[in-house]
């Protein structure tokens, strides 16, 4: 690299011999230059890579179908409000919604506790998974990043059966009368 | 004693492999990175803990923040099929649709979404993506209809199903972070009446959220 040329030189009256230059050349700012183009483009790049969650809806019953029956211990329901607040109750009887929110230490929390005391009752199905069936519901207040928060939820939370049903007019009621059953 | 001389090494070093080894990285770089697609709304897509990457044969149906409607279908051959199934639909109803030529069928092939009713699309098939966009700005793009009078966008799912024939076929909704649910309970309704029960829902990769 660059390196002077030592072999010429020496004798005088020998025969001249032409300078041998070096084919070397120094790399340095090339290597610089192209490291620097590396990190400009790495750092310029958004690595916004779109990913898709699978979501499966029942196929719409028909008439003849029965419902199927479901144990009423087993259901947690969670219904997504305006504001990023969530109300939710365990069963079928919509009275006594609490209030929760997106965070680590709140539905999820929820979901967790109601899977704990669902398995206690019922244990774990034959795949070893929570029996705990969650009904997501969403008022018209809510937006599109609730919905998938609470998919989100599913997963981490491992709750293998829930899903999305329309909110009945019991439960936007009772989220109107702050939590309470309406009264009749 | 003499001395022991220690031989003085030189302090250059060969650059030339290190120099191959950028260069190498930033071509490959450069190569694989792939342009983001015009899309003719900015969508911010909520996080999700998912991470199946979306692959390119999707039929995506975006909901905007004002819960308009785009129907994306994916590539040119399937494009021209869906638009036939369309114009046997509705070439009776709207003349001008029946009466389309190869050159305007050929446009439709290009469009990068559908962001208006099925009556219009022989005028709209000649603008171009940025003309669009224009439009879309000043609100005069309603997107497709998806109200039970006028259930354009079951149609579109329809006519794609029909052109897809026995292969396989995927659809997604990608919708903004604070599209309003209604309008994605309706979409999402609609596949349901067009017997599509699994579907995705695109999102973006979530970052250290926990």
């Amino acid at each position: 690299m660059a390196q002077i040329d030592t072999s010429s030189g020496g004798d005088k009256g020998k025969k001249v011999r032409s300078k041998k230059a070096s084919t070397n050349v120094d790399m340095t700012p090339m290597v610089d230059l192209a490291f620097l183009l590396i990190s400009f483009f790495m750092l310029t790049t958004s690595l916004s890579k779109p990913v898709a969650m699978n979501l499966s809806m029942p196929v719409k019953p028909k008439v003849e179908d029965k419902p199927q029956d479901v144990p009423e211990s087993k259901v947690l329901n969670i219904i997504c409000d305006k504001d990023n607040t969530i109300w939710y109750y365990e069963g079928f009887v919509a009275a006594g919604l609490k209030k929760s929110d997106y965070t680590a230490d709140g539905i999820r929390k929820v979901i967790l506790d109601k899977q704990k005391l669902v398995d206690a009752k019922w244990g774990k199905d034959k795949n070893g998974d929570t029996q705990t069936i969650c009904l997501i519901k969403l008022t018209d207040d809510a937006n599109y990043n609730n919905m998938v928060d609470v998919l989100d939820e599913m997963d981490i939370t491992k709750t293998k059966v829930y899903a999305i049903q329309a909110v009945n007019k019991l439960e936007l009621e009772a989220i109107a009368n702050g939590g309470n059953a309406a009264v009749q | 004693m003499p001395k022991i001389k220690v031989p003085r090494k030189s302090t250059h070093m060969d650059m030339t492999a290190m120099c191959d080894v950028g260069f190498l990285l930033l071509t490959f770089f450069i190569l694989t990175a792939k342009f983001r697609p015009n899309e003719l709304v900015e969508i911010v897509t909520p996080a999700s803990r998912a991470t199946e990457t979306v692959k390119d044969d999707l039929v995506t149906i975006t909901v905007d923040k004002t819960g308009n409607v785009y129907y994306v279908a994916s590539s040119p051959r399937r494009k021209a099929d869906i638009l036939e199934k369309m114009v046997e639909k509705y070439g009776t109803k709207y003349t001008m649709l029946g009466n389309m030529n190869t050159k305007q069928k050929t446009q439709f092939t290009q469009l990068e979404q559908i962001a208006f009713p099925a009556q219009a699309i022989p005028q709209m098939v000649g603008l171009k993506q940025a003309q669009l966009k224009d439009m879309l700005a000043k609100g005069q793009l309603s997107g497709v209809p998806k109200d039970s009078t006028n259930n354009e966008l079951g149609d579109w799912v329809m006519a794609t199903r029909y052109a897809y024939g026995d292969d396989k076929i995927t659809f997604a909704i990608k919708g903004d972070k604070t599209s309003n649910i209604v309008a994605i309970k309706r979409v999402i309704d609609i596949l349901r009446e067009k017997d599509v029960n699994s579907f995705k829902l695109v999102t973006a990769l979530e970052g250290n959220k926990d």
